[in-house]
Parts: C-alpha cells; sequence; structure tokens
C-alpha cells in the first residue's frame, strides 16, 4: 500500500534493498567440502555489508556451484538486508541445486524463522552435517 | 548510565553498527537480556534503514534521533527523523510461507521489527516522523529520570 506523502516531496519506495556499502564488520571464507560451497559468514550481516556477501555469492554460482551451505556458527547479526542475500542464493540454485543454513546461534536462528527461510533452505547444527546431507541428496 | 539514552546519528548506514554498540553498552547496564538487546538492535536498524536509504531525497546530511527507555517493564526506542512522511506500518505484510514464491521484495524489515516488537507506532510530528516501539523485557531496574546526551 502507498503510505501518505504529507509534505509533497518525492518519497521513495519504503524497504526496498537497500544501498550497499562494504565495511569490514563482516568476513566470509568459502572452501569447497565433497563438491559442496561453504561460506561461512561471520560478524554482521546488515545493509552495510550483505552486499559484499552478495558479490562473494554470485561470484561463486558464476563458477558453477548449486549447492551452497552457509555456515553461520559465527554469524553475531542478520537484518531483512542480509536474509534477501539467502533469498536471490536459493532462487539462484532452484532446480539445479540446493541451499543449507547451519548452526546459526539462537538470535540468529529466530530471525531465520520469522522470515520463513525454512521454506527454501535446509537447517543443519553443523556445516558438516550440512554437506553431508546435501552429498547424499544429490545422489 | 541513566535509565535513558539519546544520539543523534548522521544519515549514513554506518551509523547503525556505531548505535548497535550504544544500545548494547544500554541494555547491559540496564541488565536487558541478550534477547531483547538483540531484538531491539535489529527493530532499530530495520527502521534506520529504511530512514536512510529511502527518506531523503536531496544529498544533505540530517540528524537521526534515536532515544531508548525504560519504561516501568518494557524498554521503549523511538526514532525522530525530519525525512519524507511515511507511515511503514501501512505496509502489506509479505507473505512469508509463499517462500521464494512470495511477491515483490518489500515488507520483510517491517515484518520483522513488528513481530520482534510488542507494539510499534508510527505518528508525524512537526514536519517529522516519530516511529515508537516498546517491548517487554525481563530484567531492567530503574526507570530514567534524565536525559543522558551520547553520540
Amino acid at each position: 500500500m502507498q503510505a501518505e506523502r504529507t509534505r509533497g516531496r518525492r518519497c521513495p519506495p519504503w524497504d526496498e534493498p537497500g544501498r550497499h556499502r562494504k565495511d569490514w564488520n563482516v568476513e566470509f571464507r568459502s572452501l569447497e567440502d565433497r563438491g559442496v560451497l561453504v561460506i561461512g559468514v561471520s560478524g554482521r550481516l546488515d545493509s552495510t555489508t550483505s552486499g559484499a556477501l552478495e558479490k562473494e555469492v554470485r561470484r561463486q554460482l558464476g563458477t558453477g556451484h548449486a549447492r551452497i551451505v552457509f555456515d553461520l556458527s559465527a554469524l553475531e547479526y542478520i537484518s531483512s538486508a542480509g536474509l534477501r542475500v539467502f533469498m536471490m542464493a536459493a532462487r539462484e540454485v532452484r532446480g539445479k541445486g540446493s541451499l543449507a543454513m547451519a548452526g546459526p546461534t539462537p538470535h540468529v536462528r529466530q530471525v531465520l524463522d520469522l522470515a520463513g527461510v525454512a521454506t527454501f533452505a535446509k537447517m543443519y547444527d553443523t556445516a558438516t552435517e550440512a554437506v553431508e546431507a546435501l552429498n547424499q541428496s544429490s545422489h | 548510565m541513566t535509565g535513558q539514552m539519546f544520539v543523534t546519528l548522521a544519515n549514513r548506514l554506518p551509523e547503525i553498527a556505531r548505535l548497535a554498540g550504544l544500545v548494547d553498552a544500554f541494555g547491559k547496564a540496564h541488565g536487558l537480556s541478550s534477547e531483547v538487546i538483540f531484538n531491539l538492535n535489529l527493530s532499530l536498524d530495520e527502521v534506520l534503514t529504511n530512514v536512510i536509504s529511502y527518506a531523503y531525497d536531496d544529498d544533505a546530511g540530517h540528524d537521526v534521533i534515536v532515544r531508548a527507555m525504560l519504561d516501568g517493564d518494557r524498554v521503549l526506542a523511538e526514532v525522530d527523523d525530519d525525512g519524507c512522511a511515511f507511515n511503514p506500518l501501512e505496509i502489506a505484510p509479505p507473505d512469508i510461507q509463499a517462500g521464494l514464491d512470495r511477491k515483490g521484495a518489500g515488507g520483510l524489515g517491517v515484518y520483522l521489527v513488528r513481530s520482534l516488537m510488542d507494539t510499534v507506532e508510527y505518528r508525524p510530528e512537526r514536519e517529522r516522523n516519530v516511529f515508537t516501539m516498546r517491548k517487554r523485557h525481563a530484567g531492567g531496574a530503574h526507570p530514567g529520570t534524565t536525559m543522558s546526551p551520547v553520540g
């Protein structure tokens, strides 16, 4: 629904993907384990850092990876901007691979659950479990 | 630290991470649980990200004011900005169960705020937008009495 614009100024749309600015509050570590790409994300995943993760995910997708595990065991914080990167990744691998989340802390898990991440990615306690599950499902 | 926090932010996204540190210190000083602090920070982040990203159509610097205080058994947080008037509570919530097939990308941030906070309220006030959120907290000792400017 379009909201009221009482001051007559041009009002940009609310809550669309934000501008991205890379900073150093987040770190990514990508490795391949038995054909599955594991992307470890640590620190804060928010509107200033999600663009850097999106860039990394797109780069990896471009190399042909379609089975991806996000290792969230060291992720301290996530906002909707970070969730959108997971949704983007899930859309990209849909029909040709799969996506899994591993080891989120309780606070992060609560946000993932609220956002319905389980509707497009399976949850595992550890990255090792997730890799094994994705390997088995591909055979 | 008193029971109130008052922070003036520039309308730049990196300011949100700075605020998170201040909210964390405020929450710990008043015995708020890590869950309440996390939810408070996430809700402020979502509101501020939208304000900073979309409320201004110029390149000028603007002050965005954030207040937090203990209000009985609740913690209250307010975002006060001079951007274009907009009530985020009019946004339709996303269809979470539709998963990847949900229509549009919008609404997720506001949906999280509504889910994590007990009450949310928007009011235009003297050409400013004031967005108020309240959340019941388990701990928290003394209600605020004085204003403590920081940031």
